[in-house]
């Protein structure tokens, strides 16, 4: 799995995600197939919980709020890619 | 009878002066201590003893002053039960003294079972002049409660020793013709006319609660020293007239007030602004004169015997610069709590009073605020202080107040948010003034921004921070 992907990972296990959809979600992240953000059920504290993650453990500074500008986790790959090439 | 004596003094020494003075009626220190001691007699005859617990509710701010001396001098223990608060927090107040009689100037007034005295000012100021009374050993009492910005208060005994020391730190009183928009049912209100009229100063009292009406009075009367909120701070800037300041030391207090907005007042309303550090548990610590004001925000030197020192979680002293937790000694401070052993333990400790404040002593000696200690945010082991946050969102041209706190992670401790007052409601967007901060802040930066349009304070403009806290109970909202 590429970096980034992981990054995201680390930082949906980081936040608290209620329900046991946004599991299976990251299971199937996991396995390369992309997810929608809106079927993980991101409120606003765990979309903070999750941009604080990755900012503090990778360095990467996403405004809560543009998060939820895009559709699914391989778009945030993509910016990941983008912020750190 | 300390202040009773200091008046009798007054009397001699400043018989023309002013002592108390609003649209009704003035008196002065040739007529004060003659009316405080016919009030004492009265209230004597009607049954009232020393260590005796009487609630004053009187609206006429000269009135009520003359009936606070008058139970000092009596020896008996006062708390005021203020017209503004509702019948169930008067009730409250009053069980929880033990409130045995009610001074009040309206007769319709009933507070369960506790009698009530109806004041009288036409038998009082009229009566003859009565003897001095020999009791001079007696000493009266006086409630004060904590503003409880953070949810409950606590409620302080305070001697008229206590208030005769705290008094002293005030000597500038005795040059002055105070006026304060705060009338004095509220405490700090109440205590600093005493303050003056320990000091044989002048006290005027405003004609109505409307600001500009309240300027218009006090520059009619040349008042020289006027007290006001922070809340009043920008309705003085919007008044933009700063001739109708001339003269007069302006000391806003209740809260901190940001370098900005003193330079705003600066600029725009008078150099004469005076920023007082200060607790009900210990009077007034420290104060900011016009040559203090800078980008620091400063509460400038502690006033004379006042000792300020800044120590760690261990109450180890830190060295000059760096951010810790403040205590203070002082002169007539509060030594307990009237019924909270527990505060009174968090608080009061070693002879220290604990503010709950956090800042430092910089290199020069004055002493800058950096928040309350409660309100510091841990973001993973990072401190950020709330005030750092404000001062640069108020740095924004499209905010009029902002107030930052954290709310609760169980992954981060504590997540920074704001919520912010603009001056135009489409001014900014929330997004663009988390860039804007987030530029200036980096990882400090706060991740949500809320806008209301009132941000809630109480009457001496602190922030209700547990009313702000109640906008992000679910960060899902």
């Amino acid at each position: 799995m590429n970096i980034s992907r992981q990054m995201i990972v680390s930082a949906l296990e980081a936040a608290n995600l209620a329900g046991s959809g946004p599991r299976e979600c990251i299971h199937r992240f996991l396995k390369d197939e992309d997810v929608l953000l809106a079927d993980l059920n991101l409120d606003s504290l765990a979309t903070m919980e999750f941009c604080i993650y990755l900012e503090l453990n990778h360095g990467i500074s996403i405004i809560p709020h543009d998060v939820h500008q895009y559709e699914s986790l391989n778009a945030l790959v993509n910016l990941i890619e983008e912020m750190r090439s | 009878m300390l202040f009773l004596n200091k008046l009798i003094e007054h009397q001699a020494s400043r018989p023309n002066f002013y002592a108390l003075a609003n649209d009704r009626r003035k008196l002065a220190y040739s007529e004060l201590a003659h009316t405080v001691q016919n009030v004492t007699h009265y209230l004597a005859s009607q049954g009232v003893l020393p260590g005796m617990v009487v609630g004053i509710s009187i609206t006429d701010e000269v009135d009520h002053m003359v009936a606070s001396l008058s139970l000092l001098a009596i020896g008996a223990v006062q708390v005021t039960l203020a017209s503004h608060e509702s019948d169930e927090a008067r009730k409250l107040l009053a069980e929880r003294v033990g409130l045995s009689l009610l001074l009040t100037d309206k007769s319709d007034v009933r507070l369960s079972n506790t009698p009530i005295l109806v004041w009288d000012d036409l038998y009082f100021y009229r009566q003859s002049v009565a003897e001095v009374l020999d009791k001079s050993d007696v000493q009266g009492m006086l409630f004060l409660s904590t503003s409880g910005t953070t949810g409950g208060s606590n409620l302080i005994l305070f001697t008229e020793q206590q208030l005769s020391l705290q008094a002293m730190r005030h000597l500038d009183y005795r040059d002055e013709r105070l006026m304060r928009i705060a009338p004095v049912e509220y405490n700090t209100s109440k205590r600093h006319r005493l303050y003056s009229l320990w000091n044989g100063g002048e006290n005027f009292f405003r004609p109505s609660s409307k600001i500009a009406e309240v300027v218009e009075y006090a520059r009619a009367h040349d008042v020289t020293c006027f007290d006001i909120s922070r809340m009043h701070v920008n309705e003085l800037i919007a008044m933009s007239n700063p001739s109708l300041f001339s003269g007069m030391r302006i000391r806003p207090g209740g809260a901190e007030v940001p370098s900005q907005l003193r330079q705003s007042f600066l600029n725009n309303v008078s150099q004469s602004l005076y920023v007082r550090y200060a607790t009900t548990e210990t009077g007034a610590i420290a104060m900011a004169t016009p040559s203090h004001h800078d980008e620091d925000a400063t509460s400038g030197y502690p006033l004379d015997d006042v000792e300020i020192q800044v120590v760690d979680h261990e109450d180890k002293i830190l060295p000059k610069g760096e951010v810790g937790e403040i205590r203070v000694s002082a002169p007539g401070m509060a030594t307990a709590y009237y019924d909270s052993v527990a505060q009174t333990q968090l608080r009061f400790r070693g002879g220290w009073f604990y503010p709950n404040d956090m800042g430092y002593i910089r290199d020069d000696g004055q002493l800058v605020i950096k928040g309350r200690k409660d309100d510091m945010i841990n973001l993973n082991g990072i401190n950020i202080f709330p005030v750092d946050i404000e001062r640069v969102l108020e740095s924004h041209p499209e905010v009029k107040r902002a107030v930052a706190l954290g709310i609760g992670s169980s992954i981060h401790g504590q997540i920074p948010v704001a919520v912010v007052e603009l001056i135009d409601v489409n001014g900014v967007t929330d997004v663009a003034l988390q860039d804007f901060a987030r530029a200036h802040l980096a990882l400090r930066y706060p991740r949500r921004i809320k806008f209301v349009e009132n941000m809630p304070i109480n009457h001496q403009g602190k922030i209700l921070r547990h009313e702000i806290k109640k906008l992000f109970v679910t960060a899902s909202q």
